[in-house]
């Protein structure tokens, strides 16, 4: 089974975000257009449906590394946000309390991260969770 | 093999895009189309096409999306490559293609903008901050302001619950028929109660003054009360009774106990989780003993409260139903409604024995209606006599009859659970009573027969044999009903 070459994999991945062909819930772009690496990305994330996330819009930081798609990349929330795998320090999600990042693949995506993230705040405790105001960044 | 394959499929994008890229940072430069079309993907893979000049700002888009997306722009938010676009931008500061999607999203209107302002990045932008000034003082920057529009998003708001003068418990559990279905067992009233969202909605029910005055003006029993009804409502104990799952489940428990007799069933079909036993034959002894005893009152109101969705399905509940005593008094307003059309605001079940108290009529009916029972006569008229003395003003008086008709041994398993006084069990002689024959008999003594039967109809569980005969009030054909259609 060939690799798929760090670049080509961002490069789809940045297509996928900019047509929209990806998951309605979650939106994923460059940084910086001009970003011929391919390193910073900015995502959001919906607040699921019949939770306390419901009607917010959550943005997030992903940072992919060298070794990307062979390691996981780094996640940071900018929008404020209580959930456990996120560092109430300065947003970054914790990749040990994250199964996706946890147990990263190599064909996982930054949408698998993001829309992991989305349901993990839809479970259990985490849509119940106070969250702090709407709007408000690390 | 499929490794030369796949930088065949990839280069199509891989080609094109860091030229994209740097065509779109030569774009900067060099003149340009000036219309770019895109795609908008809006709620329910709704995709409007639209073609915009590129320097038009993404307020004007977003009025020119509000027609075909049936959003206002006020409520629109935009987001393209993972960015959420900012009012006072232009649509090329975005950068957005010939071709691409941006999602819209329909936000809620004040909030929306303020979220806008601030996610984008510049928290402090124009248009977060103006807007955001009508939801409080600055969105972003008090918390418990904030908090509570949440709550109304996730449909927690009391005042819109109550705007139907149906606050609780929710409708889904008075059953598809309105509430005249099989009660709902304990256990599913005790997870319901256990659900902080239920426990919260209740308990911001009767915080809110408002709420009260109106509940208490929808009813005639509680007004009659006057100032009494609101001040019991308000009472810490009684927010808690209504409140506290570990109480509802001590009652559960003493219901279980009381209610092994015949008349469990009665019990059950009035009192929904059977948690308020018997209302009709003690009179009004279980709201007197909830006043000074907490755990008595606590019980009974949250098995009030809660059981709403229970009908009088079984003949006896009306027996046992102050109700039933209370369509008999002619000048009674409200006896009339409640008995039969079963009330989907907890409190009228909660009502009947305060009612008892304040009626001196009810309480005199009643003396009728265990009479008219037949079987329970010889029990009934300590109770009734009982209630027919006992006028008191105030629900929170001492209730403190003569001892008459008082079986310790019988009730001695429910006098631990409420804690109970001898002077307060006196009260209690009128439905230990003519619960008390079959009382303490277990199920499968009791319902041998039928339990054979069921058996030999293939029906083996006998735990759930027991718990539809209780509920068939021991009748084979309404279990076997119950087991046909039950979980």
């Amino acid at each position: 089974m060939a690799k798929v070459p760090r670049n080509f994999r961002l490069l789809e991945e940045l297509e996928k975000g900019e047509k929209g062909l990806g998951s309605d819930a979650c939106s994923l772009g460059l940084d910086d257009g001009n970003d011929i690496m391919m390193t910073d990305w900015n995502g959001t994330i919906l607040g699921p449906p019949h939770s306390v996330h419901e009607n917010r819009i959550y943005s997030v930081k992903l940072h992919c590394g060298e070794q990307y798609p062979d390691v996981p990349p780094t996640v940071q929330f900018v929008s404020r946000i209580n959930l456990p795998c996120v560092s109430q320090e300065d947003g970054k999600v914790d990749p040990t309390k994250l199964q996706c990042l946890g147990n990263w693949k190599r064909d996982y995506t930054m949408e698998t991260v993001l829309i992991e993230l989305r349901r993990f705040m839809a479970s259990g405790n985490n849509k119940k969770l106070p969250q702090p105001p709407e709007g408000s960044t690390f | 093999m499929s490794s030369s394959e796949t930088p065949k499929d990839a280069p199509p994008p891989e080609q094109p895009a860091p030229a994209e890229s740097s065509s779109s940072a030569a774009a900067a430069d060099e003149p340009k189309d000036e219309e770019i079309t895109f795609t908008v993907k809006s709620i329910a893979d709704n995709k409007i096409p639209i073609t915009v000049n590129r320097f038009i700002s993404v307020a004007d888009l977003k009025q020119k999306l509000a027609e075909p997306s049936s959003i206002p722009a006020d409520r629109q938010r935009l987001i393209y490559s993972g960015r959420v676009l900012k009012d006072d931008q232009t649509v090329d500061s975005y950068k957005i293609q010939n071709g691409h999607t941006v999602h819209l999203v329909k936000g809620a209107a004040s909030t929306a903008s303020a979220a806008r302002g601030a996610v984008g990045g510049s928290s402090a932008s124009t248009s977060g901050a103006g807007t955001a000034g009508s939801t409080g003082t600055g969105g972003a920057t008090n918390p418990p302001q904030q908090l509570p529009s949440m709550a109304a998003g996730t449909g927690m708001n009391p005042l819109s619950r109550f705007a139907n003068h149906i606050p609780l418990p929710s409708a889904d559990l008075f059953g598809p028929d309105g509430g005249m279905g099989p009660p709902p067992n304990p256990e599913q009233m005790l997870s319901m109660m256990e659900q902080p969202e239920v426990r919260a909605s209740m308990n911001a029910l009767l915080q809110n003054p408002a709420l009260l005055d109106s509940l208490i003006q929808s009813n005639p029993m509680l007004q009659a009360m006057g100032p009494d009804a609101r001040r019991m409502m308000q009472s810490e104990e009684f927010r808690r009774m209504m409140t506290d799952p570990t109480i509802f489940r001590q009652m559960t428990q003493m219901q279980r106990e009381l209610g092994l007799g015949p008349f469990g069933r009665g019990f059950g079909g009035a009192g929904g989780a059977s948690a308020f036993p018997a209302p009709g034959v003690t009179d009004q002894t279980p709201v007197e003993q909830q006043n000074q005893q907490p755990a008595g009152n606590q019980g009974a109101g949250s098995g009030a409260g809660s059981g709403a969705g229970a009908p009088p399905v079984n003949p006896f509940a009306a027996l046992f139903n102050p109700f039933g005593a209370a369509t008999q008094a002619p000048p009674n307003p409200s006896g009339g409604g409640s008995p039969g059309g079963l009330p989907p605001n907890p409190f009228l079940l909660f009502n009947p024995a305060i009612f008892g108290q304040q009626q001196p009529p009810a309480g005199q009916t009643q003396t009728q209606t265990p009479g008219s029972g037949g079987d329970q006569t010889g029990a009934a008229p300590a109770g009734a006599a009982a209630g027919g003395q006992q006028q008191p003003p105030n629900p929170f008086n001492p209730f403190l009859p003569p001892g008459g008709g008082l079986d310790l041994n019988q009730l001695q398993n429910m006098m631990q659970i409420l804690g109970m006084g001898p002077g307060g069990a006196g009260g209690l002689g009128g439905f230990g009573a003519p619960a008390a024959p079959a009382d303490n008999r277990p199920p499968e003594e009791r319902y041998a027969e039928q339990l054979r039967q069921l058996n030999d109809m293939g029906f083996f569980d006998f735990d759930r044999n027991v718990a539809a005969l209780r509920r068939s009030g021991g009748s084979v054909q309404g279990a076997i009903e119950y087991l046909l259609s039950g979980p």
